[in-house]
């Protein structure tokens, strides 16, 4: 069994192993970075640390929501690296089997295949959990 | 040289310390082997530690260490090839050596003898004792040295990674710091002020101390040099003599590294390209042995260096048709050039492409490169040459990377820091029509600075596209190698000192940011890099619409050297010369303290000493027109260098600087003023400034 920190991007949930969730921020002020690559929203201070907020509406190929605030902020980290993932809401903390685990959806958009590791079904809807390796490897 | 000789204390200082810890490691193995005598690894250790004990004393000539340890690694070297078997007397005798090591160490470092020590009879009495089980004397009860002296005591090595994070966390708390001054003035509570400026003090205190414990003597940078410089003559056929002046000239450890290589360099190239051989030098009537001299010092909050040799100097001729035949400049600038501005070619990317070496009989391996690395720490490098006599390069460097000067502007609403190292000058755009001052040509964008066409790179278009109607209001004159360029912003917005923070991976790929920083109230903004704004604005280095130095001389000389515009308490008009000051600042006045008959305000490389310029040169006309200052509480300070060292001089405004001073001036009509011009119509006294400080009221 596993547990699995969700979040939303319009109505789909994602999710991402707690091990790697640093902490979550309601909606840290963000600076736009000029000429970045789209899929980042800007950056942001944490404790003295600059860090970057990845969008991952774009990320996953949903239409952001348009909004000027950063909205809430799932801090991960992987390795030395420590980044912010840009979400529309923040959902529970769930418990999945992980041998019960899935393969995304054939019909998902390829966009989020390429950053989608497996799915999870729970009893009233469907958790894509993501690769947070994939994410950070984006350039 | 007396230099050498401090060096060598220097030198001789790091070997007591490192010699009482291999000492230290030696009893350590010692008693470790005592308890299981195969294990070979102790074996080894205490053979490295007795070896380099050794070879650094040899290195300072001291006999008696030397014998010792010696004795001590031949017994060891017995020990390890199995010639002799591990008994309780080599344990003793190694370890009475090392007493007997620490004893000449401790004589070392009280008299600079290596003492009264019969090293020759000790080694006598230990030798048959380690030799065999059961021979020998007992030990002398009064084997000397029980204590450890005092240098190993009052040191203590600290890894740099720690000093590197005590740094980021003191940076934190100046940007805290600056956060909470900005705050304190909306504050309602009285205890509030005082408290943020004893936080402030204490702050400027700490990172002052931090600060200085990563600084390092430049000697240790020099070590090598000698080696190097040999080596290099013997190689090329070539005599040379080193000389070394100001080793004891500290600089910040991570400095140090990136001048390193830069250093290197101008060293080999005054040896390989400087000298000439002694038959040439002969010829000229110099003595067969050429000489390089290094000089560090101190001055005005950076560390000078140069670097310069006795030799034929650069071939300017030989640069200049380079030059030439590179179309580095165009043949009319080729004419004009003067010597200095030639010398200076030595610099550009052009010439220093293989091929060019070999037929140029001066320098130029890799000098941009040498110039680059220079400048990307925030230094600069200059150099002279006079035919026949030599030639010298001269580095400034700034005394730490870790808190920086920088320019905050705006674009679009928002900010962003520029660091102030490659700023030479600001230029208030007439507002409206940038067109008055920016003109076009052939859709490039250039600026009139005195004459010369400056490149023009608009922040705005840079970093969100065209826009018609730019509105940009300033002009950041910037250098960063060989390349100058106006970058226009919208607005000034501060100055602050800023602490780099590196961004994350996804935006590794913008050359156009060097990090991002956290300002004064709590905003993350982007620094500029400068030479990524220049690749992403198309400045060439060597653009012949704007050739670095080669047109220069086509502008109309102006006449003396540029001035600082200021007004007095009165609006009278007065000036310096520019490379008299250093910066300028707008201080708090409640942040200055009085410390007897002198005001003196807590600054970055420690206190600075302000002087009033209402005190220096009262009110000069009895129908003055009072000016209400804009903001009674703050002052705008000039920092400039008198004597060596910074001093602010508070006046009322600071107005703008001038570059053409008239020739025709008055005599100064009072203590202090050099000369009485007309600028701008205005009548303008040009200061004196040593006379000034030096006056009965500049030193009180």
């Amino acid at each position: 069994m596993k547990r699995l920190c969700t979040f939303l991007i319009g109505s789909t949930r994602y999710a991402l192993p707690v091990e790697s969730v640093q902490e979550i921020l309601r909606a840290p002020v963000l600076t736009p970075v000029p000429l970045a690559p789209p899929f980042v929203k800007g950056i942001f201070n944490l404790r003295g640390h600059i860090l970057t907020s990845v969008d991952l509406a774009r990320v996953v190929g949903a239409v952001p929501e348009a909004r000027t605030t950063g909205g809430p902020q799932v801090v991960v980290r992987h390795g030395v690296e420590t980044v912010g993932l840009a979400v529309d809401k923040v959902g529970d903390v769930e418990t999945v089997d992980e041998n019960r685990a899935a393969t995304p959806p054939a019909n998902l958009a390829p966009a989020a295949r390429a950053v989608v590791r497996e799915a999870h079904a729970l009893p009233n809807a469907l958790l894509l959990e993501l690769d947070i390796e994939k994410i950070l490897e984006l350039a | 040289m007396s230099e050498t000789t401090d060096n060598n204390a220097e030198f001789i200082k790091e070997f007591l310390i490192e010699s009482h810890e291999n000492l230290d490691k030696i009893v350590d193995q010692l008693l470790i082997l005592e308890k299981n005598p195969s294990a070979p690894a102790p074996l080894a250790e205490i053979f490295r530690a007795f070896h380099t004990i050794k070879g650094t004393g040899r290195f300072f000539n001291l006999a008696k260490i030397e014998t010792l340890t010696h004795f001590g690694e031949d017994l060891l070297s017995r020990l390890r090839d199995g010639r002799l078997a591990f008994h309780r007397g080599c344990a003793e005798a190694l370890l009475a050596l090392s007493d007997g090591v620490r004893a000449v160490l401790k004589s070392l470092e009280a008299t600079g003898q290596e003492g009264p020590l019969d090293v020759e009879a000790l080694v006598k009495d230990l030798r048959p004792r380690a030799e065999s089980p059961d021979g020998g004397v007992p030990l002398r009860e009064d084997s000397p040295a029980e204590t450890a002296p005092a240098v190993a005591d009052t040191t203590l090595r600290v890894e740099v990674q720690v000093l590197d994070r005590l740094m980021g966390q003191i940076g934190e708390l100046v940007l805290t710091r600056n956060h909470l001054l900005q705050r304190a003035a909306f504050s309602r509570d009285p205890a509030v002020a005082p408290a943020v400026q004893r936080l402030n003090f204490i702050t400027a205190d700490l990172q002052n101390q931090l600060m200085k414990m990563r600084l390092q003597p430049i000697s240790g940078l020099w070590g090598k040099l000698p080696r190097l410089v040999r080596d290099l003559a013997v190689a090329l056929g070539k005599e040379a003599r080193l000389f070394l002046e100001g080793g004891e000239t500290e600089l910040d450890k991570s400095v140090l590294e990136s001048i390193k290589d830069p250093l290197t360099h101008l060293v080999r190239n005054a040896v390989d390209h400087g000298l000439e051989k002694p038959e040439a030098r002969h010829a000229a009537g110099k003595p067969a042995a050429g000489e390089i001299r290094l000089r560090a010092f101190h001055e005005g909050g950076v560390v000078h260096m140069e670097i310069s040799d006795d030799g034929a100097g650069l071939s300017l001729d030989a640069i200049r048709r380079k030059a030439l035949e590179k179309n580095l400049i165009s043949p009319a600038a080729a004419e004009r050039l003067s010597d200095a501005d030639v010398a200076r070619l030595v610099f550009l990317p052009g010439l220093s492409t293989a091929p060019a070496v070999t037929s140029l009989s001066g320098r130029g391996v890799g000098l941009d490169v040498v110039k680059t690395n220079v400048e990307k720490i925030g230094g600069s490098v200059e150099v002279r040459s006079t035919p026949g006599r030599g030639c010298s390069f001269h580095l400034k460097i700034p005394l730490t990377l870790a808190i920086l000067p920088a320019l905050v502007v705006s674009s679009r609403g928002l900010r962003y820091a520029v660091p102030q190292s490659g700023l030479l000058e600001l230029v208030r755009l007439r507002p409206g029509a940038a067109g008055q001052d920016v003109e076009w040509v052939q859709g490039a964008a250039v600026f009139r600075r005195r004459g010369r066409l400056l490149p023009v790179v608009f922040l705005n278009k840079v970093l969100h596209g065209p826009d018609n109607a730019d509105p940009a209001q300033a002009l950041l004159v910037l250098q960063i190698g060989p390349r100058r360029f106006g970058l226009a912003v919208e607005h000034i917005v501060d100055t602050e000192e800023i602490v780099v923070k590196p961004l994350g991976r996804h935006l590794k790929s913008l050359n156009l940011f060097e990090g991002a920083t956290v300002l004064g109230d709590g905003a993350v903004v982007l620094i500029l890099d400068i030479p990524g704004l220049a690749d992403h604005g198309g400045v060439a280095a060597t653009d012949p619409a704007a050739p670095a130095f080669g047109d220069a001389a086509a502008a109309p000389k102006p006449a003396g050297e540029p001035h600082l515009l200021m007004a007095g308490p009165d609006d009278g008009r007065l000036a310096l010369p520019l490379s008299r000051v250093l910066r300028l600042e707008r201080i708090s006045l409640a942040a200055l303290e009085r410390v007897g008959s002198e005001e003196i305000l807590p600054y970055r490389q420690g206190p600075l000493r302000i002087v009033r310029l209402t005190r220096l040169l009262p009110e000069r006309r009895k129908s003055a027109r009072r000016l209400s200052p804009e903001n009674p509480d703050q002052a705008h300070v000039v920092v400039c260098v008198s004597g060596g060292q910074p001093v602010g001089v508070a006046v009322h405004r600071i107005l703008d600087i001038v570059d053409e001073i008239p020739a025709d001036t008055r005599p100064g009509g009072r203590p202090g003023v050099r000369s009485t011009v007309i600028v701008r119509g205005r009548v303008t006294e040009l200061l004196d400034l040593d006379a000034l400080l030096a006056g009965p009221a500049g030193s009180p």
